[in-house]
This record gives C-alpha cells, structure tokens and sequence, in this order.
C-alpha cells in the first residue's frame, strides 16, 4: 500500500501523495494507449452498439439511401425534361421511367430524385433552429432558474402560443422564401417552444440530482455542467424529439406546398404532390393516382427512417451497453462486480 | 495550499492573517422556507424554519456529528456550512472571510470566492446516485484536477488519479479507471466519490449519511478510510447521521463533538461520551433510548419500558411550538418552557438547550403543564 | 426443546414437555434464475422451521437472500425466479371452527403444501392465514383512496364479515396507538411515514393472520419510531397470538425483540438460534465477524473491524463453504466441503466445521468496558 510513501520528512504535503511530483515525468499509458482508448469510446463502441440495434440498421440504411438520392442521385440521373415520355405514362411499364410521367411529360422518378436535395436542406435546417434554440432556451433556463428562466420562457411561451399555421402563412407572404434553407428555419418555430419546455422540465429534474450537486460544489462553470452532466443523459431523449421534429417541419412543407402557401421554386415532394392534385385531378382520377402516391411513399419512408434511426440510437448512450461493448476496461460480461 | 504560483505570496499573507480565525464559523444561521405556491406565498406568514438560528464553529482537523430525526434540519444545516445553500439570516465565515460576501462583492473580499468553493465539498448519501452513470471513473476524477490543478498535463493528472486509485486499495488502477460506475460495488462508488472531493484538497467535507447506503459491515471501513484519510489531509468534517451509534464511533475515534438537533436548533452540542453517558438535553434522552443495545439481556429489559416522550410522532415543522420547540413532548416540560426558547447552556458536561441547565432559571418554580406528566409514560399522539 | 430459557420463547403458556410447535416449514427451498452469464442462485438449499408464537428474525446483509427467503414463504417470489423446494403451514389445531375468517378453506389436512395452492387458494392463504408487510410498501397505499377504503377492498375481497372486521382493526389501532378516526378518514398522503407504517402493519393483521412476515418494516423510519414500533410489535404478539417473521440487516435492532435469530449469508443460513445464546457468545465466523463490524452505542470502538472482501455473486458462489474466502478460522477444507447447520448448543445451529476455532480467534465484545450504563 503506498500508504507507506507518507513517512517524508516531518511535513506530508498532499501533492506529493496524489500529485505526480513533478520531477517524475513518467506515465503509464503513451498518447498513441490514450488516443486508442478516446476512440474506442466515442467512436468504434457507438458504431458497435448502434449496428446491433435491428431500428439503427434499417433506419441507418434508409436515411442513407435518401441521402445518396440527394447526393450522388443527382448527378448520375439527368434531371426531368419535357416530354421525355408520352404524357401519364403509368409506372413500372418503362423502366427507363420507372415511376411513370406527369402530365407534361416530365419522368416523376427523375422528379423525386432531383427533389431531394430540397428536401433534406428543409430537414436540416429545421432540426438545426429546433433543436439548436431549444437547447438553448430549454437548458439554460432550466438549470439557471429565477429571472433567467422568467424571461426565456415567456419569450418561448409566446411563440408556443401564436398559432403555428398563420404565423408561417404570414411569414411566407412576408419574406417569400425559396431558398429551403429558409423554409426550414421557418417551419422550425411551430415546433422549438414545446421541445424547449420539455428539456426545461427534464432539466429540472435533473438537476437536484447529488452528481449535479456535487459538480456544483467543485465550482464548474454552467456550460460544462450543461455539456458533462446533463447532455449525456438528455441525449437520446434530444436525438428522439429531434427527428421527431425535422419529420414533422417536413410534413408541414409538404402540407404547405400542398396548399399553395408556400412559394414555388425548385421542385420538391410536396410541389409534386401539388401538381399532382391541381393538375392532375390524382384524387378523383385513379389512373393518376400513382403520380400523389410515388412522393408520398418518399415522404413517408424518410420519416421512417429518421425515426427509427433516433430510436435505435438511443442506446449508444446506455453505459451499461458501453461498457460491455467496448474493447477497454470492460469485464467479460461487461457488469462488473454486481 | 495555492494552486497557482503566482498568488503564492499573497495567499499566505492572507492565511497569516486568518490564521487564528476558526475554519468555520456559523453566526445565528436562519434557512426559512416560504410555503405554498404562487399567491398563497404573499399572502400566508407560513413558513418552514429549516434552520433557526444557529451558531458552530468547526476548527481545522475537526469532526462535527450533527444527529437527529428527518426533518430537524441536519441536512440544511450541513449544505449551508459548506455554501451549498444560501442562508436567509446569519452568516457563515470560512476564516474569517463571510462566503456569500465574497460571492456577491468578490472586489472587497479578502479570500476569493473560488478559493473558498475549493475549499468545501460534499459527499452524498447514496453512492449510486452520486457519480454520473454515463461517465466513466477517469472522466469523474479529472474534474477536480482539470478545474484546479491546472499546471498538471494530461499524462500527470491521470498519473494522479492512478496514484488515488491504489491508495484507496483499487488496483490495478488502470483497469478500475476504465470503469463506469455500474461496474463498482457500493463500497468502491464510494470511495470514486470520496475521491472527487479529496483531490481538490479541501478543508472541509460534508458527508451527508455518507455511510448509510452501505452495508452494515463496510460501513465501519469506510469509516476508517474517511478518518485515516482526515489524519493524513488535516480535512475537517461536518457529518450527518440519523444513526446515533455510528455518530458515536466517528465522534469518538476521531476526538470531535456530537451535535444533537432538533426541529433546526442544536439542542446539545459536547464530546460523545459526554452526550451519550451524561446528556443534560431531554431530546437527546429520547435519541439515547431508541438506540438499541447490543446486550440481549438489557435490550430486552429495555423493549419494556415506554418511551420517555409525551408524543411519538414529530409535530409539524409548518407549525412549530411556542418557546422551546420540544416541549411539547417533553416529559419534564413546564409552563416555563412553553413562553421562552432557550440557548445553549453550559450544562454538566456538555451544552445543552434547556432550561434545566440553569440554577436559577424560573423554570424551577414554574408550576407543571396541564397534561399529565408522569414519569416517561408515553402518550402516543396522531403526529401531523 | 429449551423452552424454559429465559427469553427464547415468547409462548407464554407453553408446556415444557411440549416439542416446538412448528408453525410453517421449509425444507430444501431454491430459488434461481437465469441470467445471460450464467445461472443465478439467490436461495441455495435453506431449511427452517418457524416455531408458533415465536419472533423469529431473519438477519443478513443486502445480497444476502434474506427478502427472496421472505417471499418464498408466501410462494411470492417473482419471475424470472423459479422457486422449487417444500414450504408447508401447520394450521393452529387448537383454534377450532372459530379460525374460519374469509375464504380459505383448508378442508381436513393439518398441513398444507404453500407450493400447491392454485392462484385461487394462494390468494386466499395470503392474507388469512400468512400475511407479509413488504419493504417500503407504505409507498403503496393508492393515493387516490382514503384508508376507510383500502381496509374494506381487502375485507370484501375476502368475503369477510364488515363489521366484525373493522371491530378487530379498532382494536389493532388501540395496540399500534392509532386514532381510529382520524387515520380511517385520511388519504395517505396527509399521514406521516410512521402512522402509514403501522397502519400498514394493521392492514396486515386484518384478517387476523397466524404469520405476519415483515421485510425491513423500519428501515425509512427515524430512530424512535423504529424503536416504539419494536415495542409494539412485542405486544401485538402476545395479544393477538401471532408469529412473527421480521427480516432485517440491522442485527442490534432485534436483540431486544426476537426469540431467535437466524442469520444468512450467500443465500443460506449459517447460523440459527435463541437470541441470547446466539448474540451473546455466536458460533459461526461469519456472525461472530458481523457483531465486530458493527458499531453500537456501547461497543468499543477501537476493537471494531469491518469484514475483509466483497459480498458473494449469486452467479459465481465460492466452493465449499461460501463464507470461506473471507473467513478468518478457514482452511483447506473449507473450500471443498460445504457445512450443513449443526447444532453447537441445545438451541444454536452454526453452518461450521470450526466454531471453537471462531470463538477463540474472533473476538467481539458486547459492552464498552470503560463506560457504564447508567440509567
């Protein structure tokens, strides 16, 4: 036992004990051990833990295929043309036109692809502003309390209670967005004042929390109190609202195009959609169904896909599943003592 | 004690100049609660006095027990000595230097409010949930070091922490830092969390029921290590405990003082055999009865005997007694003591906050309160 | 056997030629279950007879299988556990026809098999004949119904007689030092931990059970509570002519209260006897290391020691004698050999091949020397 190291010369200073010394540079482990073990953790025992989820890998899969629809789809299928093809051609007759043809002519799979990009600026802009302003009003005003807490929340009680639907109609006619950047941005405020109150309320709890206490106790500041403590346990709970909310600023443009509110500009799924109801009569046509219902499976599956991906994932925040996939430190059966 | 060389000078003139200050000093600490929710708080007078006005002083190397029943304040007490609840009255002075003050006008302080919140840690109750259970071992003990130890480089503080971990017999070290905390017993999740506080270097720990949540033969090991390590750190320790046998074995192993409270007053304050052979305090008469010997043949005598209180059930802390708060139940209480609260005495062998402890208090002549009083017959109220 | 000691029974009007009267019986109980590392055993073979009108106390550390022992008692224990053995009650012969409160019906036999009894009967047998106060279970009051209420839903789910019933919960109240009136009309949020605890206890007997089994029934109370309600329980005893199993880890709180003790660790018993001969001079390692371990208001302070090691996984229990890894007096055959409880005195079982070795190498004291007890 090093208790023995104590016997110094009449004073026992603390450093020495639990301190280095600092004319001992020695170490146990070599950066090249330590960034081995940084990795593993953040990086390898995620990907382990998420891969074995079933949800993670169909989830991870779809979101995947959307997005080399918008990526690399893009480039190798031509965008559509005109008349490319007899005028309501019916899917899978051509399978150069695989989801068959509008009423101008136009390929809607060639559509679909070249809609997607839109699509997912739309996601990510939405999930960027919800999630982002609702961490930060959510959190903070949470964990801070007082007069802090007083003003974020009445700012967010005020746009949770302004009618999301006339609000963005009235935007849209203000500030005509197309860029889907924007259109993103936008949506995102019918759905961050809820996600702010509910991390507000998850950090209430969190924080009588002893481990929170006693973080507070060493004097560490609210930002990495914020990020150490509280962000590893809000995490899954974040991922899962989170993509609920970019599916649902999704499904609110596609209904928005839908309606003609929002204006046109490239195409996207909800444009398509659009067209396919006022142009071509889909609903009361059954042979021109195909053309509302191909987009409409797209939209459905990206939120599938996103949804299930969130859910899967929230396990790679689980210790206990950490520990026991990780390739450091753990015990055979990953429990311990227990 | 300095962490950055810098100020090195300075901080020990300051210390020279607080050096015969006591470590801490409670002065007539109030923590009052306003209850009831929104307009109910303006407009009732209710409140809950957590903490009615208390005076400590703990000096360097010292051990203080505070015992009692849920809800007499212990736990308020314990995080207002070590700034982690603010008082609403009083002050609380870490050598000399107020720490609020510090906190609000950090410009006229003599110590800062960061040395100060180095100085006092904490340890919980409940191990499990004391460290962060998405955090590993390594990460939960670079936060002191990061945060103060800041001329330490990576590989140092990690040596650091490895040094901890086999001092406290968690070896091998490496393997042990790699954990998280599922992966500990409770006797090891422990000692992570005795660790947190101590590589700050502090000068006080509050351990609230830090032994508690043990099992019953670890408990005195843990004991032990923290008295062993209080030797070899010169850390002083506020304890709080509900179990006045383990209070005994702390107090007395390591030469500090018990602190009996009641409904949030210190009622007797001495050495532990003093306040547990000799108590001069009625409450702590009571506390003395209800731990259990260890002798059958006198626990059995004893499991007759009635309690030596007039009620079993503790009254509402919303609705305190008039004067002193335990005369209610007291089986020596007289009218007396209905009309004025006292303070610590000087009593036989300890101090104590009752009347009695004075010669020539009108307690002596007061006539008896109404209800019977008996002699330790118990007459078991309904409580709140 | 033994009945004369002083304090070891609490039958006030037991015959001394009389063997014990056995109230319920274990023989052989296990319970496991499975785990993804391996099987998991958290009662290993335990044998135990509960005496009538005894208290007796199950003591053991957290782990130690003592709340598991607890529930199989009752057939309770949980899936995924799997609990296979004999638990048999003996009915109370001399009570006569006067015993049929509710619906259990145990036809002619003097014993029943606990094991046996389809849900029907077992439900039956839970509360009339042995009931059970579980741990932190005055968390389990409905707060959305007032006491009155929670003691008719169990007299009518027992086809019990109403009146008659609430009759016996006055007098209950009387022995728990509750206001009748006052409790019945509350809802438990309004009553203190205490109050809701001995009103659980009355919950309990109210159908006026042979065996009231209590899992850590003071554990979040505040110490005079704990004590009062010791008192009481002693008294609840010899008025209401019941049994009681109190488990426990806090092995000072029972000196006072238990006719017997039987201690387990790793999920058996290693050793069973009458309080007195048990505290005052225990025979097994493990229980002479535990009354070292533990800090009372009058032991010495200096001569206490905590236990060295780690409690036991119920996957990977030592060979031989569980206890050996961490025992002071253990040798070779420790480690192969596992003891059975045999007797060391007419009335103290201990799970050891070397008690004389425990009782001189491990030495605890009960008193402090040096202070004195004055009262």
């Amino acid at each position: 036992m090093s208790r023995d190291d104590l016997e110094t010369d009449g004073g026992v200073t603390q450093e020495s004990i639990f301190g280095t010394g600092e004319d001992e540079r020695r170490s146990r482990s070599s950066p090249k051990e330590r960034f081995g073990r940084g990795f593993d953790s953040y990086v390898r025992t995620p990907f382990r833990i998420a891969w074995n989820d079933w949800r993670t890998r169909i989830g991870g899969i779809g979101i995947l295929i959307y997005l080399l629809m918008g990526t690399v789809g893009v480039i190798i299928v031509p965008a559509p043309t005109l008349n490319e093809g007899p005028r309501y051609l019916q899917p899978f007759q051509d399978w150069t036109i695989p989801f068959g043809t509008d009423n101008l002519g136009r390929g809607i799979f060639k559509q679909l692809i070249h809609s997607t990009p839109a699509m997912l600026k739309m996601a990510l802009a939405g999930l960027v502003f919800a999630v982002g302003v609702a961490i930060l009003f959510g959190m903070i005003a949470g964990y801070k309390g007082g007069v802090i807490d007083t003003v974020l929340m009445t700012i967010t009680d005020i746009f949770f209670v302004i009618p999301g639907l006339p609000l963005i109609i009235v935007l849209s006619a203000i500030f005509t967005p197309r860029d889907p950047f924007i259109v993103g941005a936008i949506l995102s405020i019918s759905v961050w004042p809820r996600l702010a109150r509910e991390l507000r309320s998850q950090v209430l709890s969190l924080r009588t929390e002893d481990y929170v206490e006693a973080s507070r106790s060493m004097g560490l500041s609210t930002p990495t109190i914020i990020g150490q403590e509280l962000m590893p346990k809000l995490a899954p709970y974040i991922l899962i609202r989170g993509s609920g909310s970019a599916v649902r600023i999704i499904r609110d443009s596609v209904a928005l195009y839908f309606l003609g509110i929002l204006p046109f500009s490239t195409t996207n799924w909800g444009i398509m959609m659009q067209f396919a109801y006022s142009q071509g009569n889909a609903i009361s046509t059954p042979s021109h169904l195909y053309w509302l219902v191909v987009p409409l499976v797209a939209l459905a599956g990206m939120g599938f896909s996103l949804i299930l991906f969130s859910q899967g994932l929230d396990r790679v925040f689980n210790p206990r599943l950490r520990a026991r996939n990780t390739e450091h430190g753990a015990d055979e059966d990953g429990t311990g003592v227990m | 004690m300095s962490t950055d060389d810098a100020t090195d000078g300075e901080q020990h003139d300051e210390e020279a100049e607080h050096a015969d200050e006591p470590l801490l000093s409670l002065s007539d600490v109030e923590v009052h609660y306003d209850t009831g929710t929104g307009i109910e708080r303006y407009l009732s007078d209710k409140r809950v006095k957590a903490v009615d006005g208390v005076n400590l002083e703990l000096e360097e190397n010292d051990i203080v027990v505070l015992v009692g029943e849920s809800g007499c304040g212990k736990t308020t007490l314990g995080k207002s000595a070590v700034g982690l609840e603010r008082p609403t009255g009083g002050s609380v002075k870490y050598r000399g230097q107020d720490i609020w003050e510090a906190k609000d006008h950090p410009r006229g302080a003599d110590i800062e409010f960061r040395e100060i919140r180095r100085a006092m840690q904490i340890i919980h109750q409940d191990p499990a949930n004391a460290l962060n259970a998405s955090r590993r071992v390594r990460a939960i003990l670079s936060d002191p070091l990061k945060k103060y130890r800041t001329e330490l480089g990576p590989q140092e503080r990690e040596e650091t922490i490895y040094r901890y971990l086999e001092y406290v017999d968690m070896t091998p070290a490496e393997d042990y830092a790699d954990r998280y905390p599922h992966q500990l017993s409770g006797g090891e999740k422990q000692r992570i969390t005795l660790g947190r506080a101590l590589l700050m270097n502090p000068d006080v720990i509050l351990a609230d029921e830090a032994i508690s949540a043990l099992d019953v033969s670890l408990r005195v090991e843990m004991m032990d290590l923290i008295l062993d390590l209080q030797e070899t750190f010169d850390t002083s320790y506020v304890f709080i405990s509900h179990d006045l046998a383990n209070a005994r074995y702390l107090a007395k192993r390591a030469g500090g003082r018990i602190a009996i409270m009641y409904l949030g007053n210190i009622v007797e304050i001495g050495g532990p055999d003093e306040v547990i052979q000799n108590p001069s305090h009625p409450y702590t008469e009571v506390l003395r009865w209800s731990t259990p010997s260890m002798d059958p043949d006198v626990a059995m005598e004893r499991i007759k005997e009635k309690p030596p209180v007039r009620q079993i059930d503790v009254p509402d802390p919303q609705d305190p007694p008039s004067g002193c708060a335990f005369h209610p139940r007291c089986t020596k209480a007289r009218e007396a003591c209905a009309e004025g609260a006292p303070e610590l005495y000087d009593a036989e062998e300890t101090e104590a906050a009752c009347f009695r402890a004075l010669d020539n208090h009108e307690y002596w002549s007061s006539p008896e309160l109404e209800d019977a009083e008996g002699s330790g017959t118990a007459e078991l109220g309904v409580g709140d | 056997m033994a009945i004369d000691q002083p304090g070891t029974t609490g039958t006030p009007d037991a015959d001394e030629d009389e063997p014990e009267d056995i109230v319920m019986s274990v023989r052989d109980a296990r319970v496991s279950f499975d785990m993804a590392r391996g099987q998991a055993w958290v009662l290993n073979d335990v044998d135990l007879d509960v005496r009538r009108n005894e208290i007796l106390a199950v003591v053991g550390e957290s782990g130690s299988g003592k709340s598991m022992f607890a529930s199989a008692l009752l057939d309770a224990v949980e899936d995924p556990g799997v609990l296979a053995g004999d638990v048999t009650y003996y009915p109370d012969e001399a009570a006569g026809e006067s015993q049929t409160i509710g619906s259990f019906d145990q036809g002619l036999d003097d014993s029943v098999d606990v094991l046996d009894l389809d849900s029907d009967e077992l439900q039956a047998f839970r509360w009339e004949k042995v009931s059970m106060v579980f741990q932190g279970a005055m968390n389990s009051f409905n707060p959305t119904m007032k006491i009155k209420a929670h003691f008719h839903e169990t007299i009518q789910a027992h086809n019990a007689v109403l009146e008659e019933r609430m009759d016996h919960v006055r007098k209950l109240f009387d022995a728990l030092y509750i206001d009748f009136d006052r409790v019945m009309t509350s809802y438990p949020h309004e009553l203190s931990g205490g109050i809701k605890q001995r009103t659980l206890i009355a919950l309990a007997l109210v159908l006026e059970p042979e065996v009231l089994v209590m899992d850590e029934p003071t554990a979040a109370l505040d110490l005079l509570m704990q004590r009062s309600i010791i008192s009481m329980l002693r008294n609840l005893r010899d008025e209401f002519d019941l049994t009681i199993v109190f488990i426990t880890h806090d092995l000072p709180l029972v000196g006072g209260l238990a006719d017997r003790i039987a201690v387990m660790y790793a999920f058996e018993f290693v050793e069973v006897g009458a309080t007195r001969d048990l505290m005052k001079n225990a025979a097994h390692p493990y229980t002479r290391s535990l009354l070292r371990s533990v800090p009372s208001i009058n032991s010495d302070v200096d001569e206490m020691e905590p236990i060295e090691g780690a409690r036991p996984d119920p996957v990977n229990i030592p060979t031989g004698c569980s206890f050996h890894p961490r025992c002071p007096v253990a040798d070779d055959r420790c480690e192969i050999e596992d003891p059975d409880l045999a007797a060391v005195e007419d009335d103290l079982q201990a799970a050891c091949f070397y008690t004389d070795q425990a009782r001189e190498k491990i030495d605890y004291t009960l008193e402090d020397e040096s202070t004195e007890d004055d009262r």
